[in-house]
């Protein structure tokens, strides 16, 4: 391929590159970037033979007036940054028909670079990361190609620039080779210097923030049947790491219960919240009781919970969540948006806070009891009042359902058992969401007799609770699958689940699920694929960790842990990093022999740049004497025996003429230095090989000679 | 900022020059835009393009360092040429490298006093081990001598944003004639006519003459041979010549508040003159306020006169006298025609 050829495929697909960031952003109509792809495409496929000087004053008027259209349209739609970046695509489709000369290959360099830059706002995925790396390399490629065509243009010769343009053999695999050391170097400095820059982002004009998830059925008030519309729903939620204790998949993430029941909704009614107490230990406490418990009692899992479109956030963890955790609390003060850590009465625990931000905790659970039988007879007031509510047209037979299924059993759990047992064999699991008839849960338990978790778990909390056991309906997840890259447990939005949650004496809230176990099988979407999800999935959790939410925290963590590293200390990953330690760190860096390191590194460099010149005769000298052939090296010796007994061979004097002078002033050394002269001689101008040894030996005598006459 | 410019490029205390470029310009604007918007939405993917930004400015820094190394130089200057005239020097590069080729290296002299790069000599790429030539082309834009002190090798590799260069120290000189153009004789045939001298001078054809020292621009063919031996110099034999003109250009190197160029125009079509003279076989000497250069014919002459203005002074006043040491000279002068040439207003 010519060298134009190259040059336009590798500027294409930089510009691609850009597109493709924004295509994928999904934050603008589609039926633009492919327009700019087509035009991109015309470009390449016209080698932009058709561009003349007449059409580039009627694509600047063009140009003029589109941005007065881009900027009005902007105005009154209030969008500005998408038609900032519509009006940017818009100038590099149009460039991408004019490539011509080399400043219209950097002009259309720079407006990719502001594509991505576009898209650091309104992509920040994982393909951004993808893409920038591409882009890299293949900007390197283009700038060093362009920078060649300059070359070319600045001789001012039409037959020369395009007899170079058309050469074939000016991209070689070597300079391939070069350009893929220099991409591979411009990367690796680039991430030098984006984890060691000083991040000092407070906000002040604007904060970094992800598109957050928009999830239904987390909220004080779910209608029944939200559910079955977020179960299809693959997107991840959460990510779990179990640090410790034993746990099998399926887990369960509690979120919220609800307590009121009526006419098919739903609601939380006790909903005064308050900010949850430390401890002496730093964790957020949850239930009182965590002091009693020891270690080996806690699960501790690690949860990366996704953004959510929503202030008011539903913390997530296994039940019974006793108290909760956050390593990056202590540079919170620096932000702007204050987070709060929030409890209400039911033992629900939410975040309050910027929004569309993810979130990264530990939650302490504690094991639910294993018990066989359990009674209700000093359940507390309030409990009473909340949890055992019904609905004030409820059904009479819906009561007498409840009561037909425990009728004999005297244990309040064997009868919360046994009504479990039958809805979840006696009802079909189902995610149709089919048209009811008057009060849903009384449709489902009488007439359908099939639906999704919420109408299971909602008719065993009112069978239960018309037969005195308080009991509540538990939102949250149920499922996961483990992600072999990461060792951790993704959670997705079709892991949604409700369940029951029944309180006995002393046992307190017990997990009941009426839900068939089928139902899993249903929502379980296999994929052939898995081990590819997988590693994307990893990947874009270390991406969104170690880049996106790349703060002052980490960056304090990341230069602590090198520090440490260099002084062979050991940093736990669970260790926090607050002010003190930064403290504790410069006080270190202060106590350091500053005077000493600064007077040795002076002291280094002065030598660097001293010992070339001190060692330069030196070198000359061992240069002079590292000739291959040993004749010659006789020869020199003897020249600098002469010169130091005063006699210095001119430059302008043959050797035969040197040796002749030396020979009139050492008389008694004028064989030995005739004999080497012209020895060299013979061996530099005859081609022929003198006797070495004897030549030495001539050499010997010479210095013997000249030391005893001195 | 180009007297920074110039005073890095004439300090020697700065070994590496370095110039941004347009492109160069355009990515410190945005690498500033970036830093400024990375620090204040704390959006990360900006402190990420923000680092590309800077690694490449980095980058270009290092590789253009390295792409300025391990190769050796060389120019070729004339020894005498015209001013306002396009010269080509040619430039030679020797690649010292074992491994990798080096890219767009621009090459061109430094002289004492500044002349005007045309053409700098671009080597777009220059194989490990392998020498080439480029051409770079020059205007002097003043008669002179003008000293050479160093090669300038410069490269923007390896992205076009930056522009470095250093001075390899070189000495030369290279005599600047006036710019001699295409002129018309004044009164040529009256010239022919009426000046003919019937004294035999020195000549290419015709009988034996006499004899002299070689002086530059002879024939070394007419060389005595027998006769130069022994001497210091080579002795040339003269040919008798019947038909030789002789005409004198007296020119008043005088500032006389017109301003050097006047002077300088006048110097030129001194120069002009002489050349188109010598050529239509006249004998030709100069007479000036600073000196005089003796009647001669022959490309020789026109070497020793243009030599003689190359370095002719300005006088910037009238010194007392100088005029009437011109009169006494042109009486002086035993024949020939004299042509007056003085700087005029334009």
């Amino acid at each position: 391929m010519s060298f134009d050829t190259i040059h336009r495929i590798v500027t294409s697909i930089t510009v691609a590159l850009g597109y493709a960031l924004l295509f994928l952003s999904k934050e603008f109509e589609q039926i633009y970037i492919f327009l700019a792809c087509a035009l991109l495409g015309l470009g390449f496929w016209t080698s932009n033979r058709w561009v003349g000087r007449k059409i580039d004053k009627f694509v600047n008027i063009f140009v003029v007036v589109a941005g007065i259209g881009f900027l009005t349209a902007a105005y009154i739609t209030e969008r500005y940054l998408n038609y900032a970046v519509l009006y940017v695509v818009f100038l590099t489709a149009i460039k991408s028909l004019m490539l011509r000369r080399s400043t219209d290959f950097m002009q259309i360099y720079v407006l990719s670079f502001l594509h991505f830059i576009s898209g650091s706002v309104v992509n920040p995925g994982l393909e951004f990361g993808f893409l920038i790396f591409l882009y890299l390399v293949c900007l390197t490629l283009g700038l060093m190609l362009n920078h060649l065509r300059k070359g070319m243009e600045n001789k001012d010769d039409m037959a020369y620039l395009k007899r170079e343009l058309t050469r074939r053999d000016k991209v070689y695999l070597r300079f391939l080779a070069l350009t893929g050391i220099i991409g591979a170097t411009v990367f690796l400095l680039s991430t030098v210097f984006f984890f060691f820059f000083p991040r000092l982002g407070f906000g002040f004009f604007a904060s970094q923030k992800r598109v957050g998830v928009f999830i239904t059925g987390f909220s004080d008030t779910v209608e029944l049947g939200h559910f079955g519309n977020i179960i299809e729903d693959r997107q991840v939620i959460m990510r779990v790491k179990i640090k410790s204790g034993q746990v099998e998949l399926p887990i369960r993430m509690r979120g919220q219960s609800l307590d009121k029941y009526q006419d098919g909704v739903w609601e939380k009614t006790a909903t005064k919240k308050r900010d949850m107490p430390m401890d002496k230990d730093g964790r957020m406490v949850v239930e009182q009781y965590i002091k009693d418990l020891e270690e080996d009692e806690l699960v501790f899992q690690e949860v990366y919970l996704e953004p959510i479109s929503s202030q008011q956030r539903i913390l997530f963890g296994m039940p019974v969540v006793v108290a909760l955790e956050r390593s990056q609390a202590p540079f919170d003060v620096l932000r702007l948006g204050k987070w709060r850590f929030l409890k209400d009465l039911s033992g629900d625990v939410m975040l309050l806070g910027p929004d569309n931000t993810s979130i990264f905790y530990t939650v302490l659970s504690k094991r639910e009891p294993q018990i066989v039988k359990g009674s209700v007879s000093h359940v507390p007031q309030w409990i009473k009042m909340l949890y055992l509510q019904l609905p004030e047209d409820l059904d009479p037979k819906i009561t007498d359902l409840a009561k037909r299924l425990t009728d004999g059993i005297d244990d309040p759990y064997l009868s919360a058992k046994t009504i479990e047992t039958y809805l979840s064999e006696k009802y079909e699991y189902s995610l149709e969401l089919v048209k009811r008839d008057g009060d849903p849960l009384y449709d489902f338990l009488f007439n359908k007799k099939k639906g999704h978790c919420e109408f299971f778990a909602s008719a065993m909390t009112i069978l239960l609770r018309s037969i005195g056991i308080p009991a509540r309906v538990v939102n949250g997840f149920y499922g996961g699958e483990k992600n072999e890259y990461g060792d951790y447990i993704i959670i997705r939005a079709s892991d949604a689940h409700s369940w029951v949650e029944a309180y006995f004496d002393e046992m307190g809230w017990i997990t009941f699920d009426p839900t068939p176990p089928e139902s899993r099988a249903i929502r379980e979407q296999k994929s052939l694929f898995k081990w590819f999800e997988d590693l994307i999935d990893a990947m874009k959790l270390t991406w969104y960790k170690w880049v996106i939410e790349y703060n002052l925290d980490k960056q304090i963590r990341v230069i602590m842990g090198m520090y440490n590293m260099i002084r062979k200390k050991d940093i736990s990953d669970h260790e926090q990093v607050g002010l003190a330690d930064l403290r504790r760190f410069m006080k270190e860096v202060r106590e350091l022999p500053w005077l000493k390191m600064i007077g040795g590194i002076f002291s280094v460099s002065l030598c660097v740049l001293i010992f070339p010149l001190a060692t330069r005769k030196i070198r000359e000298r061992m240069k002079m004497k590292k000739s291959r052939n040993p004749i010659v090296n006789v020869y020199r010796e003897m020249l600098s025996l002469l010169a130091r007994n005063g006699m210095v061979k001119k430059e302008t004097e043959t050797q035969i003429e040197f040796a002749h002078r030396a020979s009139s002033l050492f008389r008694d050394c004028a064989d030995d230095i005739n004999k080497i002269t012209w020895g060299y001689i013979n061996m530099v101008f005859g081609k022929k090989s003198e006797n070495i040894e004897e030549m030495e030996s001539a050499l010997e005598r010479l210095r013997d000679a000249l030391s005893s006459s001195q | 900022m180009s007297f920074i410019r110039d005073f890095i490029w004439g300090s020697r205390f700065f070994p590496r020059k370095l110039s941004v470029t347009k492109e160069g310009k355009i990515v410190i604007l945005i690498s500033f835009g970036l830093g400024f918007a990375a620090v204040n939405t704390g959006n990360n993917l900006l402190y990420l393009l923000f680092g590309l930004a800077l690694s490449l400015i980095v980058i270009s820094g290092i590789l253009s360092e390295i792409n300025l190394r391990r190769f050796t130089i060389d120019i070729t200057i004339p020894k005498r040429c015209q001013a306002k005239t396009e010269i080509l020097l040619t430039c030679r590069i020797t690649s010292n490298r074992k491994r990798y080729a080096f890219y767009s290296v621009e090459v061109w002299p430094i002289f004492e006093k500044g002349v005007d790069v045309i053409e700098k000599a671009l080597f777009l790429e220059v194989n490990p081990g392998k020498t080439e030539d480029r051409n770079c082309k020059i205007t002097f834009p003043l008669r002179g001598e003008y000293k050479l002190q160093g090669i300038a090798v410069s490269t923007s590799f390896p992205f076009s944003f930056f522009e470095k260069a250093y001075i390899k120290p070189c000495e030369g000189l290279v005599y600047v004639y006036p710019k001699i153009y295409m002129m018309d004789l004044p009164d040529y045939q009256y010239l022919n006519s009426g000046f003919e001298t019937s004294r035999p001078v020195f000549g290419i054809d015709g009988d034996f003459f006499g004899v002299r020292e070689f002086r530059d621009g002879d024939n070394p063919k007419r060389i005595h041979y027998r006769l130069s031996a022994g001497k210091p110099n080579p002795i040339l034999v003269e040919s008798e010549d019947m038909g030789s003109l002789s005409v004198w250009l007296v020119l008043k190197n005088i500032d006389q508040g017109y301003g050097n160029e006047t002077v300088e125009k006048a110097i030129e079509k001194t120069a002009s003159m002489a050349k188109h003279l010598l050529e239509k076989g006249f004998e030709v000497g100069v007479v000036t306020c600073s000196g005089v250069v003796s009647k001669g014919r022959g490309g020789a002459q026109l070497e020793r006169i243009l030599d003689f203005l190359a370095v002719l002074p300005i006088l910037v006043m009238n010194k007392p006298g100088i005029e009437d040491a011109i009169s006494h000279f042109e009486k002086d002068l035993c024949e020939g025609w004299i042509y007056r040439i003085e700087p005029v207003e334009q």
